[in-house]
C-alpha cells in the first residue's frame, strides 16, 4: 500500500509537470527578451486578446514569455521597425491580409476600440506602432523549455509488451483461440489471471474486460478512438498494482520460464539467493546495477518480512512486483 | 521502504521538472542522448545556476532508447553486451550502434506505424446500415455451388443458389483477381457480360463479375459479407483502409522519403484486397479499362516494388506501394491541376490524389468537407479549434465562415473545407452491399436538377450540398447567377486568390492536394511533424508557445534532412533531452 502511495504521489506531481508551465517570461541570452516596452504593449492588448489567444500555436496572451516567443518574435507578424508592413498592425487596424482582416475578429477593430476608449485596459495604436517602430531585431532561444518535464511513464502499450518481456510470458498464458466470423480471437483462460491486451492488437481480445483493463493503464485505440493517455492516474496505479501482482505470481510458477529464475524455477529463500535474485532483477526490470547497500536494503526491508509473513513464493511476488512498480520501471 | 520512499521523491523531484540549468546542445551532439556534445550555441549567464544532476547512465539510456524506438526496453542479453562492451565511453557507444540497428530493424516500421495511428486517430468507415453493409466493398458476393448440385464446384452470387446452382446456365472460366494462377468457373449471372449500357461495367441486377471477376469477392466464411467488414479481422478490407495511412507513414520512414508525399504524393501502400476497393470505386466511376488492368493483382506485375518489412514481396497481404492514379485515374496524377467552375464549361477531369487526404479510408470516415478539413487541420497542422471564451460576433445568417460565433474557428475551417467538397457517399450500393463514392462532376457524377432538391435528390448528400454549399460564403466563392446557370459551379473546390489558408494564398490547384501544399508551405505541417516525432522519441510534446525557438530549430533539421523519418529521429536521440531522466 505504501509502494502505492509512492505512485500516486508521482502521478499527482507528474501530472503537475505535465501541464503549462509558470507564467514567466523567460530571459535569455539566446533569444530576445521581453522589454519593458513590449511588457507594456503587452498589457494593453491583453485584455481585448486574451479570450481567444490563450490555446495552441496562437497562444500569444498565455504570458508575456509566449508573447514575445510567439509573436514578437514572428516577422510574418511583427517586422521590427516597419509597422506599416507588420501584420499584426494590420489586424490590429481592420485591414489583415490573412483570413482574418481585423482583430479582434467581431465587432469595432481594436485601433476603433482603443480610438473610442473601450478597448478593456487598452494601449493606443500609436503607442503599438512606436513600439513596433523602435523594436529591435528579434530573435528565438532555439533550446527546449528547461522547465519541460524530463521522464517519460510507458505507454499502456509498452507497459504490457515489457510485462510480457520481463515476465517470459505471452498470449498463450492468457487466451486460447476463439472465432468470431471465423476470425481468430483472444479468448481469456481465466479473468483472476488479469489479461491485458489492448484491442488494436491480432488477434484481438474477445471480453470486453481485457481491453477496459488496458485502457486503465493508459492504453488507446484508434478502433475504439481512445487516445493513449500517460498520465499517472489513480487508475493506473490500481491496474498496475493488481496486475503486477498477478502476473508476478504467474510468471513465478509457471514451468521452464528462464525469464525470472534463468534455471527455469523459483530459488529458495536462502539470503545468498535471494540477494543474487535482487541483484539480477535490478538489471533485468530497471536496468540498474544495484548497489550493495541496495540489495541489503531490499533483501532486509522487503524479502525478509514478507518470507516470515508466509513464504519464499509470496516474497518473490512480493519482489517481482515491487520492481514492476518502481519509478524507474514506470518511467524513462 | 526508506528506500522505496528516497526512491519516489527522487522521481518527484526530476519530473516536477525542479532540475534547473541549461539543457545545452540539441539535436547537435554526438552520440545518443548527447554524449560527446561540444556545441553551445547558447549559453547561460547565471553563474549560480546549477547543471543538472540528471545524465542517464549508459544503462538506462538503452532502456530509453530501445523503449521509444521499439516500444519494449533492452533485453538482459542486450544489457549484458553494452556491460561487456568497457568502459563508459564504449557503453556510449553501443548504446549509439543499438540506434542505428534498430532504426534499421522491422520493429521500427511498427513503431512508425503504431504512432502514426495513434496520431491520426482515423475511426473505421461507418457501416451504412445494419453491419455489416459498409460503402468501400463495391463488389459482390460470391458463393461455392455445394456438392450434389448440378454445379457443383461453380460459383454464383450470394442468395442465387437456388437458381443458378442448378440446371444449365451461362458459364465462364476466369483467373479471379482474389486468386492469382487458378481458374474458377462462375455459372449463372456472374458469368453473364457486364459491358454494354444497362452493365456499365459493373455486376449489378443480372450483369456479371466481369474480367478476372473484379466486380465480385470471394472468400470462405460462414457469414457471407462480414470478412471484410469486421474490425477484428487483420485482413478485413475496412481495418486495412483504416490502417493505409498508418502504414504510409511507416512506409515513408522506412524507405527514407520525405514526409510531405503523406499530403502530397500521388502513391499510397496497401494489400491486393485494399486496392480492390479503388479499382471498383473507380470502374463505378467509368473507368472501365480498369477491368483488364492486372497489375494490382498479378504478382508477377508488382515484382519489386517496396513493401513493408513484415511481409514477402509477393504476399498479396503486403502493404505495397501503388500509384493512387493508376488504381482510380479520376485521382489525377497531375500535381498542380486547375479546374474553375467559374470560367469553365469543360468538365472537370477529376481530383489530383494527395495521400492520407484522397484515402477511401479518410474520406470514408469523415463523412463531410468540414469535418475533414477540420480533423486535417488538427492532425497534420496541429491546428487548434477551440470556441472563443467571451465576444460580441455579427450576427449569424447563412455563412459561418464569416458570420457568428462560429467564425472563431470557420474562419481557417471553411478555406480548407473547400479543398474537400467533391467526395461524397451516396446511399446504397446496388446490391445492399455499400454505398456509392461519387467524386462530384466526375466521370459520371452528374445529377441534372439535383439543385431543386426533389426526388430522388431527397437524401444525402444532395440535402447536405443544397443546404451549405450557398453562394457567396467563404467555401463556395460564387454568385447565385453562376449557381443558377451551372448548379455544378457549387463544387468550386481551391481557394481563390482573396482567401488565405494559414496565411497561405492558393496556386490554384483544386482538391484536398491544394490544401496540402497550403499547409506544407505554412510550415505548419513539417512543425506539426517534428512535434509528433519529438513526442514519440523524447516522450513529450514540443510547447509550440513556450519553445518556439525550439520548435524553429528542430524543423530545420527536419527539413534539411530532406524530412526523412529515420536521420531526424537520429537526430534526436543525440539530443541532450535524450540523455536526461531518471
Amino acid at each position: 500500500m505504501n509502494r502505492a502511495l509512492v505512485l500516486m504521489v508521482l502521478a499527482m506531481a507528474c501530472d503537475k509537470a505535465s501541464g503549462p508551465a509558470p507564467v514567466l517570461a523567460r530571459q535569455s541570452v539566446c533569444g530576445t527578451s521581453a522589454t519593458a516596452e513590449t511588457k507594456k504593449i503587452y498589457d494593453g492588448l491583453k485584455g481585448e486578446c486574451a479570450g481567444c489567444h490563450v490555446a495552441g500555436v496562437r497562444s500569444f496572451f498565455v504570458s508575456l514569455g509566449t508573447f514575445q516567443a510567439l509573436l514578437v518574435t514572428d516577422e510574418k507578424l511583427v517586422k521590427p521597425g516597419d509597422p506599416d508592413n507588420s501584420e499584426l498592425i494590420k489586424l490590429l487596424e481592420g485591414h489583415g491580409t490573412g483570413v482574418f482582416k481585423q482583430m479582434p475578429i467581431a465587432g469595432l477593430a481594436y485601433a476603433d476600440r482603443a480610438s473610442a476608449g473601450t478597448a478593456v485596459n487598452g494601449v493606443s495604436m500609436s503607442d503599438v506602432r512606436a513600439w513596433v517602430t523602435n523594436l529591435a531585431t528579434q530573435s528565438r532561444d532555439p533550446r527546449p523549455d528547461p522547465n519541460a518535464k524530463v521522464l517519460v511513464r510507458m505507454t499502456g502499450q509498452q507497459a504490457q509488451r515489457t510485462l510480457y518481456q520481463q515476465l517470459g510470458l505471452d498470449n498463450s498464458d492468457f487466451y486460447i483461440k476463439a472465432f468470431e466470423y471465423d476470425v481468430e480471437m483472444a479468448e481469456k483462460k481465466d479473468e483472476d489471471r488479469y489479461p491485458l491486451l489492448g484491442p488494436d492488437e491480432m488477434p484481438a481480445p474477445r471480453q470486453s474486460q481485457t481491453a477496459e483493463r488496458f485502457y486503465a493503464i493508459g492504453g488507446g485505440s484508434s478502433t475504439g478512438q481512445i487516445r493513449a493517455d500517460s498520465t499517472v492516474s489513480p487508475t493506473y496505479v490500481l491496474t498496475m498494482q493488481q496486475t503486477s501482482q498477478a502476473w508476478c505470481r504467474f510468471a513465478l510458477g509457471k514451468t521452464g520460464n528462464t525469464a525470472l529464475f534463468s534455471a527455469g524455477s523459483m530459488g529458495t529463500a536462502d539470503e545468498a539467493t535471494a540477494k543474487t535474485t535482487i541483484r539480477r532483477w535490478g538489471l533485468h526490470f530497471i536496468a540498474t546495477q544495484l548497489s550493495d547497500d541496495e540489495v541489503n536494503a531490499l533483501y532486509t526491508d522487503l524479502f525478509v518480512p514478507l518470507v516470515a509473513d508466509s513464504n519464499a513464493g509470496n516474497a518473490y511476488v512480493g519482489l517481482c512486483s515491487y520492481f514492476i512498480r518502481h519509478p524507474l520501471w514506470v518511467f524513462y | 521502504m526508506r528506500a522505496i520512499w528516497l526512491i519516489g521523491a527522487l522521481a518527484l523531484l526530476s519530473c516536477t521538472g525542479t532540475i534547473k540549468g541549461p539543457p545545452g546542445t540539441q539535436g547537435g551532439g554526438a552520440g545518443v542522448g548527447g554524449g560527446g556534445a561540444t556545441e553551445e550555441p547558447c549559453v547561460e549567464t547565471d553563474p549560480t545556476a546549477a547543471p543538472p544532476n540528471d545524465t542517464l547512465s549508459p544503462l538506462r539510456l538503452l532502456r530509453r532508447t530501445s523503449l521509444a524506438l521499439r516500444g519494449v526496453p533492452a533485453s538482459d542479453a542486450e544489457q549484458a553486451a553494452l556491460l561487456a562492451a568497457g568502459d563508459e565511453a564504449a557503453q556510449r557507444l553501443y548504446v549509439e550502434h543499438f540506434v542505428d540497428q534498430t532504426l534499421a530493424s522491422p520493429a521500427f516500421y511498427q513503431t512508425m506505424f503504431e504512432l502514426a495511428r495513434g496520431w491520426f486517430m482515423i475511426p473505421l468507415i461507418p457501416n451504412d446500415a445494419d453491419a455489416p453493409e459498409y460503402a468501400p466493398k463495391q463488389q459482390r458476393i460470391l458463393e461455392i455451388c455445394p456438392a450434389g448440385t448440378d454445379n457443383a464446384g461453380a460459383f454464383v452470387y450470394y442468395r442465387d443458389q437456388l437458381k443458378d446452382c442448378t440446371g444449365a446456365k451461362a458459364t465462364a472460366m476466369v483467373e479471379p483477381w482474389w486468386a492469382p494462377g487458378t481458374m474458377i468457373r462462375l455459372v449463372g449471372s456472374p458469368a453473364n457480360p457486364n459491358d454494354g449500357a444497362v452493365c456499365e461495367g459493373r455486376p449489378r441486377g443480372t450483369c456479371g463479375c466481369g474480367p478476372h471477376a473484379v466486380g465480385c469477392w470471394y472468400v470462405k466464411e460462414t457469414y457471407p459479407g462480414w470478412a471484410p467488414f469486421i474490425s477484428f479481422n487483420p485482413h478485413g478490407q475496412r481495418r486495412l483502409l483504416q490502417e493505409e495511412s498508418a502504414r504510409l507513414f511507416a512506409h515513408l520512414a522506412w524507405y527514407d522519403r520525405p514526409v510531405t508525399d503523406l499530403v502530397l504524393g500521388d502513391y499510397s501502400v496497401g494489400p491486393v484486397e485494399l486496392q480492390a476497393a479503388l479499382i471498383n470505386t473507380a470502374l463505378e466511376t467509368g473507368a472501365l479499362q480498369l477491368q483488364t488492368d492486372d497489375r494490382w493483382w498479378q504478382p508477377s506485375k508488382f515484382a519489386g516494388v517496396p513493401v513493408d518489412p513484415l511481409h514477402d514481396a509477393n504476399d498479396a497481404w503486403a502493404w505495397r506501394e501503388y500509384t493512387v492514379s493508376e488504381r482510380n485515374p479520376f485521382l489525377l496524377a497531375d500535381r498542380s491541376y486547375k479546374y474553375d467552375p467559374r470560367t469553365q464549361n469543360d468538365p472537370v477531369k477529376g481530383v489530383p490524389s494527395a495521400g492520407v487526404l484522397t484515402q477511401i479510408g479518410f474520406m470514408g470516415a469523415y463523412p463531410r468537407e468540414r469535418v475533414r478539413a477540420a480533423r486535417a487541420l488538427e492532425t497534420f497542422a496541429c491546428e487548434v479549434l477551440s470556441p472563443p471564451n467571451s465576444q460580441d460576433f455579427n450576427p449569424y445568417i447563412s455563412d459561418p465562415g464569416k458570420e457568428g460565433p462560429c467564425q472563431n474557428c470557420h474562419r481557417r475551417i471553411d478555406p480548407a473545407a473547400i479543398h474537400f467538397k467533391r467526395f461524397a457517399r451516396d446511399g446504397q450500393a446496388f446490391e445492399g452491399w455499400g454505398g456509392l463514392y461519387p467524386i462530384a462532376g466526375v466521370g459520371k457524377w452528374h445529377w441534372p436538377g439535383f439543385e431543386k432538391g426533389m426526388y430522388p435528390f431527397g437524401h444525402v448528400p444532395f440535402t447536405e450540398w443544397n443546404h451549405w454549399y450557398q453562394a457567396n460564403t467563404v467555401m463556395t466563392p460564387i454568385s447565385q447567377t453562376l449557381k443558377a446557370m451551372n448548379p455544378e459551379s457549387i463544387f468550386i473546390d481551391f481557394l481563390p486568390p482573396d482567401q488565405t489558408l494559414l496565411g497561405q494564398t492558393s496556386d490554384g490547384t483544386i482538391g484536398p492536394l491544394g490544401f496540402a501544399k497550403m499547409i506544407v508551405a505554412s510550415g505548419a505541417f513539417d512543425r506539426c511533424v517534428v512535434r509528433h516525432l519529438h513526442q514519440q522519441v523524447l516522450g513529450r510534446d514540443i510547447d509550440p508557445a513556450l519553445e518556439a525557438g525550439y520548435l524553429d530549430d528542430l524543423t530545420a533539421k527536419f527539413i534539411s534532412k530532406n524530412r526523412a523519418i529515420r536521420p531526424f529521429v537520429k537526430t534526436l536521440t543525440q539530443s541532450v533531452s535524450m540523455g536526461r531522466g531518471l
